[in-house]
C-alpha cells in the first residue's frame, strides 16, 4: 500500500504511517507489542500478551490469533529480530522464542507515538476553529 | 504430615526440603487466598527434584446456586540442580502429575499431531507457549472446561496460524498481522 505524503491526514485511524521511507504501516496490535518491546529487553511471545494486557489494565488482550501473525510481520518488516532459547522440558522440550526490537522498529514507534499524540492534540483545538 | 526421604539426604538442600516445600506452598496458597490447606507430602528424589503435595479446599457455588466444599490437590515439582543453594526455584517444574487433568492428555495428544504436520517455528513457539499458558492455568485454579477450551483453540489457531505462514510464504507477501 502506497500512501502520497500529502495523504497522511487522511489514513485511517487503523493505519497510521510510520515511514517515510517505506511506507510501512503498524497496526495496533503491532504497535502495541512494539511498545512492549520498547524497554530494549528479550521477552517471548507471551510473556509480550501478559505485558500488554497488564500495562493497558486488561483493553488490549492479545490472543494466539493475534498475538504470533503480528510477530511474525514484524518480524518480516525488520522491526524486531528472533531467537530461540534453550529447550525447556517444561515445554514439552520446545524453546521459548525470544524477540527484540530494532532501531527500525524503536524509530516506527517512536514515529507512532508522536502521530497518535497529534491527533490526540487535535482535541485541544476549539472546535469553531477546527471544522473543516 | 509425611516426610519421605530418598535419594541425596536433605543436608544437600541447605534450608531442608521440607521447609523449603512449606515456605513454597505457603506462598502459593497465600497468593490463591486459601486458608484451609496441608503440605500432605515432600520428598528429595536421586535425580534431584523436590516434590511436595498441597491440599486444600476451595468453596465453590454451582450453576444453581448451591455451594459446597471441593477438596483439592496439587503436586509440586522443582528441579535442584548444580548448587542448590543457588538453583532451587529456579527452574520450576509443572504441577500436576497424578491427578493430570483429561486436558493435558487431550494436550499431549494433540500438540503433538500438530507438532508433526506444522511448520517447526509454530509449533516451537505457539504449542510451547500454550503450555505454559495450560500450567499457569491450572495454577490458578482453572476448571477443567477451561482448559479443555485452551486445548481447542490452540488447536485451531495454531492450524490457521500455519495455513497463513504457508500462504504468506507461497504469495510472497505478509497475509497476516495486518
Amino acid at each position: 500500500m502506497h500512501i502520497n505524503p500529502g495523504d497522511q491526514g487522511r489514513l485511517a485511524l487503523s493505519e497510521t504511517k510510520v515511514h517515510d521511507a517505506g511506507m510501512t504501516l503498524l497496526n495496533s496490535n503491532q504497535t502495541a507489542l512494539l511498545a512492549a518491546l520498547m524497554d530494549g529487553q528479550q521477552r517471548y511471545g507471551l510473556e509480550l500478551a501478559d505485558r500488554v494486557r497488564d500495562r493497558t489494565n486488561g483493553d488490549v488482550v492479545l490472543g494466539q490469533g493475534t498475538l504470533y501473525p503480528a510477530l511474525r510481520a514484524l518480524e518480516r518488516d525488520g522491526f524486531v529480530t528472533s531467537a530461540e532459547g534453550p529447550p525447556m522440558p517444561e515445554r514439552g522440550g520446545r524453546p521459548r522464542v525470544f524477540y527484540k526490537i530494532t532501531g527500525e522498529g524503536r524509530q516506527a514507534a517512536e514515529q507512532q507515538r508522536s502521530s497518535w499524540a497529534g491527533l490526540f492534540d487535535l482535541q485541544a483545538m476549539p472546535l469553531s476553529g477546527g471544522s473543516q | 504430615m509425611t516426610d519421605k526421604r530418598s535419594g541425596p539426604p536433605a543436608e544437600a538442600v541447605p534450608e531442608g526440603y521440607t521447609a523449603f516445600a512449606m515456605r513454597e506452598a505457603t506462598e502459593l496458597m497465600s497468593s490463591r487466598n486459601v486458608k484451609d490447606w496441608q503440605l500432605e507430602d515432600s520428598g528429595y528424589d536421586a535425580d534431584g527434584i523436590i516434590r511436595f503435595v498441597v491440599r486444600w479446599y476451595e468453596t465453590t457455588t454451582d450453576r444453581n446456586g448451591r455451594t459446597g466444599d471441593v477438596q483439592k490437590e496439587q503436586i509440586l515439582l522443582y528441579v535442584c540442580s548444580g548448587d542448590p543453594a543457588q538453583q532451587i526455584g529456579a527452574l520450576r517444574v509443572v504441577d500436576d502429575v497424578v491427578k493430570a487433568p483429561q486436558a493435558f492428555e487431550s494436550a499431549q495428544f494433540w500438540f503433538s499431531w500438530l507438532t508433526a504436520v506444522a511448520p517447526k517455528r509454530i509449533t516451537k513457539e505457539e504449542l510451547g507457549d500454550a503450555i505454559e499458558s495450560l500450567q499457569q492455568m491450572h495454577t490458578n485454579g482453572a476448571s477443567p472446561a477451561q482448559l479443555r477450551w485452551k486445548v481447542w483453540t490452540t488447536v485451531g489457531w495454531t492450524v490457521l496460524n500455519a495455513i497463513r505462514e504457508v500462504m504468506s510464504a507461497f504469495l510472497g507477501k505478509s497475509v497476516s498481522g495486518k
